[in-house]
């Protein structure tokens, strides 16, 4: 995957996909498998970042911490209802008035997801900052898979999908604490860790992930990266804009981000000048020495498209069809054997790969024109 | 040659450490009655217990802190229908749940699958390839499983066997009894017959909680052996447990482990560089046989401790990366002797 920070505009509604897809019920209410969280800023869950994990320059795991479900992931607040809603018992009837109390966190919160969303770094009115999505990474030397004692977690071969096997997994949470991006959450009600699973059973339909199919900023582009036709190939391989984040924790992840572009700051006069809010090294930090070089290409590339020349990098960002910024495979799926693995210790759990058959063969296009036609196509129209 | 040698064995006995409390015989207890699962009981309490050492787990990364042995009580009852055993070990403050980042208390009873006259025993963490353990496990979240392993990583949740638990947590300590019929059928599991056979092999491991311990993180025993007080004692069986004495010199083969190049590979309190390339020995005399030190020494690709970076694979089998031990059978002997006195 690769996604474009300049058009990310932090709606949170790849959030919201993933949320009411995935991870809104059973445990996983507290998980944000995917998650916007702005820079600079402490991120989600808090401070992950100096939260360990990932590779030392040695290959070896580097120790990482387990996040607090309150101090750094930012659990649910409980709110007053029963003295709110009820001030006189359950069985008085609803009253309301003043010097009754009123509908509140039970203790006052000091952190939730997206604490200091919007907050950002610089002063008026050279203020700045810009969203960051994160999922899983689907690392190709994912620090997970090198710390679960119980080969719980698995790659998949056929498309780099990293996966936990809910039948292996014990809840060690070694892994939690190995992911350097903190990508990996404990299910206190299955005992069991859980992850972005890269939608894979819409994947496997030739369908994006829930993530970037919503993205209404366009930023994702889903495909695979030795796909030279593919738009991620293109981004990543041939104009090499699209950069790792933190590619020094050793994990080679397989999401790549476009850096950003930031606005030019005023001097004292409240006059333009040609240097960008947010800093290079900043982004450096983040994404590797490749930015200043990125960043230029696209100036150029931008600088181009305003001339009305011709451009393919700038016509690609653009994403004029979204569509076009996906490029899977259904046949791919049908068609990729897997063998299935015995295993230790007797009860062999072998290993089978749930495809998931393909019950229309229409576009998703065609299938939401469908839709609307199937509701009347009335919206915004009264007959 | 023969008063010689003779001579020579005294004098290594003179200075030689005895491996004399690595296994023991712990009396199982008949009862007439069915034993009672509450660990609070009269008929538990009263009763003498014998006294383990646990260890730190040290051979394979996640290690636990190398905080040294601590003393787990054990005691253990039979009926004509049912085998029982009570644990009962320190514990300040019991960790009852799990969570993000919080882990629950713990301790399992772990069986050779197979056991009996001829068979040597699984490796004590969990067995081996081909010599697999059944476990009893139960956790303070009320949680209890029967499982089965045949080396690190390869534990697998079994149907259950039957096996009954029931724990309290009291003035500092946990008891915690298993109970569960005598025999079992189908694969994995322990089944008892102590009319035919009143020697069984046991080993018993704990989870600190409150130390983030969990899995790999634990502290084990060395094998044991449960004596069925009305059960048949075979002499023969009975010798396969006998402490062997260590006849070498430890002093000789702390210096030997680096004349040899164990300290190359192997971490121990005697070896400041602590490699992590082979197993850590700081406990390795805690929770192994002399047997089993002897013959890792002689044929170390018997049974492969499978840590990462500690073997091979060849033609699809694991091999050691240690060599086996080229030296004097005397070499041999001092250096058990040394490790015997790692614990």
């Amino acid at each position: 995957m690769v996604m474009d920070l300049n058009k990310c505009i932090g709606c949170q509604t790849c959030t919201s996909a993933c949320k009411t897809q995935w991870t809104n019920r059973n445990g996983r209410d507290y998980m944000y498998w995917n998650n916007v969280e702005t820079h600079p800023g402490n991120g989600y869950p808090r401070q992950w970042q100096e939260a360990g994990g990932g590779f030392d320059a040695s290959g070896s795991l580097r120790p990482g911490r387990i996040p607090d479900l309150d101090r750094d992931y930012g659990a649910a607040f409980d709110m007053n209802y029963e003295q709110a809603l009820n001030p006189r018992g359950a069985d008085q009837p609803p009253s309301f008035g003043s010097g009754l109390p009123h509908l509140a966190p039970v203790n006052a919160p000091d952190n939730g997801p997206n604490w200091d969303e919007d907050q950002g770094a610089g002063e008026y009115p050279n203020s700045y900052y810009f969203y960051l999505p994160r999922l899983c990474n689907h690392c190709t030397n994912p620090a997970c898979v090198a710390a679960c004692p119980r080969k719980a977690i698995y790659k998949r071969e056929e498309d780099g999908i990293v996966l936990i096997d809910q039948e292996r997994c014990r809840g060690y949470q070694h892994c939690v604490a190995a992911c350097p991006y903190k990508k990996i959450y404990f299910n206190p009600l299955y005992k069991r860790s859980e992850k972005c699973i890269l939608c894979f059973p819409r994947i496997e339909q030739g369908l994006a992930p829930a993530c970037a199919q919503q993205c209404v900023g366009r930023i994702r582009f889903v495909g695979f990266l030795d796909d030279a036709d593919g738009p991620v190939h293109k981004l990543v391989e041939k104009w090499k804009v699209a950069l790792p984040l933190h590619a020094e924790f050793g994990t080679q992840p397989n999401v790549y981000y476009v850096p950003p572009l930031s606005p030019f700051k005023y001097d004292a006069d409240g006059k333009l000048t040609n240097e960008r809010r947010v800093q290079d090294a900043f982004l450096i930090g983040l994404f590797g020495p490749r930015v200043p070089e990125v960043l230029k290409l696209l100036e150029a590339e931008r600088a181009k498209k305003q001339r009305k020349q011709a451009s393919e990098l700038m016509d690609l960002l653009i994403a004029y069809r979204h569509e076009e910024m996906f490029k899977l495979d259904a046949a791919y799926y049908q068609k990729a054997p897997v063998a299935p693995k015995a295993e230790a210790t007797g009860n062999a759990v072998a290993k089978r790969r749930r495809v998931i058959p393909i019950v229309a063969a229409e576009s998703l296009e065609q299938r939401l024109e469908n839709r609307a036609l199937a509701a009347g196509n009335s919206c915004g129209d009264v007959a | 040659m023969k008063p010689l040698g003779i001579l020579l064995l005294a004098l290594c006995f003179a200075v030689s450490v005895h491996a004399d409390d690595s296994v023991q015989f712990i009396p199982v207890k008949w009862s007439a009655s069915e034993p009672t699962l509450d660990p609070l009981h009269i008929s538990w309490l009263k009763q003498p217990a014998t006294v383990v050492s646990l260890y730190p787990q040290a051979s394979v990364p996640p290690a636990t802190a190398l905080n040294g042995a601590t003393p787990i009580r054990i005691r253990a009852q039979y009926s004509a229908k049912t085998v029982a055993l009570h644990l009962e070990w320190a514990e300040g403050q019991p960790a009852k749940d799990r969570a993000i980042g919080q882990f629950a208390d713990a301790a399992a009873v772990q069986w050779p699958v197979r056991y009996g006259p001829g068979v040597a025993l699984p490796y004590v963490g969990m067995g081996h390839a081909g010599a697999p353990v059944a476990l009893w496990f139960w956790r303070a979240d009320g949680s209890v499983e029967t499982l089965a392993a045949e080396g690190f990583g390869t534990l697998a949740a079994q149907t259950s066997d039957g096996v009954k638990v029931k724990s309290a947590w009291k003035d500092g300590a946990w008891r915690v009894v298993y109970a569960r019929t005598l025999s079992a059928t189908g694969d994995y599991r322990i089944s008892l017959a102590p009319v035919k056979l009143g020697l069984v092999p046991v080993a018993f491991a704990t989870w600190h909680g409150r130390a983030d311990e969990r899995n790999g993180l634990k502290r084990l025993s060395a094998w044991q052996v449960l004596r069925f007080e009305k059960g048949k004692v075979d002499t023969a069986y009975a010798k396969q447990f006998d402490v062997v004495a260590s006849v070498g010199n430890a002093d000789n083969g702390k210096r030997l482990m680096s004349e040899k190049g164990c300290t190359g590979c192997h971490s121990s309190p005697a070896n400041a560089a602590k490699p992590r390339i082979g197993p850590d020995l700081t406990y390795a005399g805690g929770i192994h046989s002399v047997q089993y030190l002897t013959e890792s020494l002689r044929e170390p690709s018997r049974v492969v401790v499978p840590g990462k970076g500690y073997f091979i694979e060849q033609d699809g089998k694991k091999a050691s990366l240690m060599p086996p031990l080229t030296g004097t059978e005397q070499e041999l002997q001092d250096l058990v002797a040394f490790l015997v006195t790692l614990r």
